[in-house]
């Protein structure tokens, strides 16, 4: 397993356990509240930041070393 | 470096955060109002001031020195908050607003006991004064580099400032000149960063992105830094003392920000405040932060900055190339907004824990609240002064700037151990909560005299540097675990609390605690807002206007309390019960909430 990849998968295995382990908890105790339709909002919108957080994160470790910019400019 | 010009920008910034922190400090007559701005902001305003205290003045000159030695890694410190988002917004959060929280010490009272309460505000204060004291002798030196002002009367100008919006103004002051500041420092970051770009591309800024962006190697353009070397900077130990350990303490246990959330008008409102932090504030901060180390290796290649100059000084050195004078001034000021902006929220953090954990419960217990206001204003000046008294000792004493560190690296696993373990697990005992605390600060001052102790947990990080400096990344992760293990053994040793007295402040006891704040059943059907025509009445019958309000005799005998008088209409769009609790608020959401009061009960409904 390459450094970079073991590096993400720590990041997101790690982080993703506590995350994702809390929202279960919290949703088994009631604490995301009584509406349903505001507590899938809210969990909806928390796994959406995570993913972008994921794919930008992501793009940078995988893809950004190995693409050079060409815009038509210098070097 | 600096010219005439620049001067004149910093000093005019400078009475303009006077200004604006003196102007809407204004109205606080209680400890409410100083602690939490009478609870009563909107989440965009919120959320926009926590930028300003998410930088500190440390920041852009630590975060572009990492930036340009190992690239866009150094935005990993920022970029992991998200890991701890659910159980704040969700947990945390509510427990503490509904519990009618006044610090961080208070909770670990009502959860557990006095000793705790005692240990965790004793290490609180000497964090937070500590901190303010850094905070002030790093802008000093900083500015000492940049432009040769002495660092002691640097700092002491910028304090005295700080001091004096803070103790005028209190909480509103705080979030006020935090909003403007934020707004500077993410205008400053990436105003360095288009215009580093325009530089580069001489007048294109996509030809300069590219130029940028070719000039970084291929390790500096990955997200997260190599995983165990160097010992200096490397992933694992970021993800432990930052991810783990700081961001849990940041949000959860500093006392300033744990205020600024509480000073929203509720808990919906905080949780938007909290999610606009964390989503989108957050990576503009660590871009603002890191922009000028990222342009670092493309500026030397174009010949713009020296290639001799240190880490330490590319972010002056990257600023002072691309701008003229008077930008550059402005610059300074945004070193200065980092500064101010995360002491003034320490210094209003000095002065809660003080005046609800040390005076009120220990020497004034029962007093007005004015008192207990004139001691926090009081207590803010202190703590200002005792922030500028550090500066000559950290001056003087690098070991102390150090064992100050040390200090900090030794008390946070331990604390974050105690509050998570508290709000989380209902068997965690008080004497667990107590052992877990002393035993885990005590373990991880062990480490730093026997660093080997680290050594099972370090994921193959090489042992370098002294006592001090050794694992200092993921010493967390010692801390954390030694912390855990004492809290868990001495629980299934000793007796929990009775389930009852832990209403409210674990997870599961939400609707309890909703009951306690309201004095009441919650009414969680969602209401529409109504549109009011006619002011409040502000309190009883000391106005005069009872008559007119058509309060009978009775009423205005009961009624002691502002009065809202609503049609039959608004009732029925409200959705509301006798006992309510009711906000009233400027139609304008752009007053974030300046302009806002909570009326506690709805007691009568005048139709």
């Amino acid at each position: 397993m390459s450094e970079r990849l073991l590096t993400y998968l720590y990041q997101y295995g790690v982080g993703g356990l506590v995350f994702f382990g809390s929202l279960v908890l919290l949703w088994r105790t009631g604490m995301l509240g009584s509406d349903p339709r505001a507590r899938r909002w809210w969990v909806a919108l928390l796994v959406l930041g995570v993913v972008l957080y994921a794919v930008a994160q992501g793009a940078l470790q995988f893809l950004g070393p190995h693409y050079d910019l060409d815009l038509g400019g210098g070097p | 470096m600096g010219t005439s010009l620049d001067y004149l920008v910093i000093g005019a910034y400078f009475l303009l955060v006077l200004g604006f922190g003196s102007v809407f400090g204004r109205h606080s007559r209680s400890t409410k109002d100083f602690f939490f701005a009478g609870q009563r902001f909107s989440w965009w305003l919120v959320g926009l001031s926590m930028v300003a205290t998410l930088v500190g003045s440390y920041s852009f000159v630590k975060y572009s020195a990492v930036g340009y030695k190992h690239g866009f890694s150094s935005s990993l410190a920022y970029l992991n908050d998200w890991v701890w988002m659910p159980l704040f917004m969700f947990g945390w959060l509510p427990i503490i607003y509904f519990c009618r929280i006044r610090s961080i010490p208070e909770y670990f009272e009502r959860r557990f006991d006095r000793r705790t309460r005692v240990a965790a505000t004793v290490i609180l204060l000497l964090y937070m004064l500590g901190y303010i004291g850094i905070n002030f002798f790093t802008l000093g030196v900083a500015l000492n580099r940049v432009i040769g002002w002495d660092v002691f009367s640097t700092a002491a100008v910028i304090a005295v400032g700080t001091a004096i919006y803070v103790t005028a103004g209190g909480q509103t002051a705080v979030i006020m000149t935090d909003l403007l500041q934020g707004f500077l420092l993410l205008a400053v970051g990436f105003a360095v960063l288009f215009i580093g770009w325009y530089s580069l591309g001489d007048g294109n800024l996509g030809h300069g992105a590219q130029s940028f962006w070719n000039s970084l190697t291929p390790e500096q353009r990955q997200a997260l830094p190599p995983f165990n070397d160097p010992p200096s900077f490397n992933f694992v130990g970021v993800f432990w003392q930052d991810g783990f350990a700081n961001s849990v303490f940041f949000y959860f246990l500093n006392q300033g920000v744990i205020m600024r959330f509480l000073a929203v008008r509720s808990v919906r409102e905080g949780r938007k405040a909290a999610g606009l932090t964390v989503l989108v504030l957050v990576p503009l901060a660590a871009i603002a932060v890191s922009a000028g180390g990222w342009l670092g290796p493309a500026m030397v290649k174009a010949g713009l900055v020296s290639a001799g100059t240190s880490s330490r000084d590319i972010f002056v050195a990257v600023a002072h190339a691309l701008t003229q004078p008077g930008v550059f001034g402005l610059i300074l000021a945004a070193l200065c907004a980092a500064l101010m902006s995360s002491a003034d929220s320490l210094i209003n953090a000095v002065a809660a824990v003080f005046v609800n954990d040390i005076y009120q419960p220990f020497f004034v217990k029962r007093a007005p609240d004015r008192h207990y206001l004139r001691v926090a204003r009081v207590t803010s000046l202190g703590a200002a002064l005792v922030g500028i008294a550090l500066v000559p000792l950290f001056m003087s004493f690098e070991s102390i700037y150090r064992a100050h560190g040390a200090f900090t690296a030794a008390v946070t696993p331990a604390m974050v151990v105690a509050v998570l373990l508290g709000f989380l697990w209902k068997r965690f005992t008080p004497a667990a909560a107590f052992w877990t605390l002393v035993g885990g600060s005590v373990a991880s001052v062990a480490s730093f005299v026997w660093p080997s102790l680290v050594t099972p947990f370090a994921h193959g990080t090489a042992m370098e540097g002294g006592a001090l400096k050794t694992y200092s990344y993921v010493r967390a992760l010692y801390g954390l675990t030694v912390s855990a293990g004492i809290g868990v053994v001495v629980t299934f040793l000793t007796q929990p609390r009775e389930p009852d007295s832990l209403v409210g402040l674990v997870v599961g006891s939400l609707q309890g605690a909703m009951r306690r704040y309201k004095g009441g059943e919650p009414n969680e059907r969602p209401s529409r807002p109504v549109l009011l025509p006619a002011a409040i009445l502000p309190g009883g019958d000391e106005s005069g206007d009872d008559e007119e309000w058509g309060l009978s005799p009775e009423e205005r005998q009961c009624v002691r309390r502002p009065v809202v008088r609503l049609s039959a209409e608004a009732l029925a769009r409200l959705d509301s019960q006798p006992g309510d609790l009711l906000f009233v608020a400027h139609p304008g959401w752009w007053h974030g909430g300046l302009r806002v009061g909570q009326i506690n009960g709805l007691l009568a409904l005048i139709g």
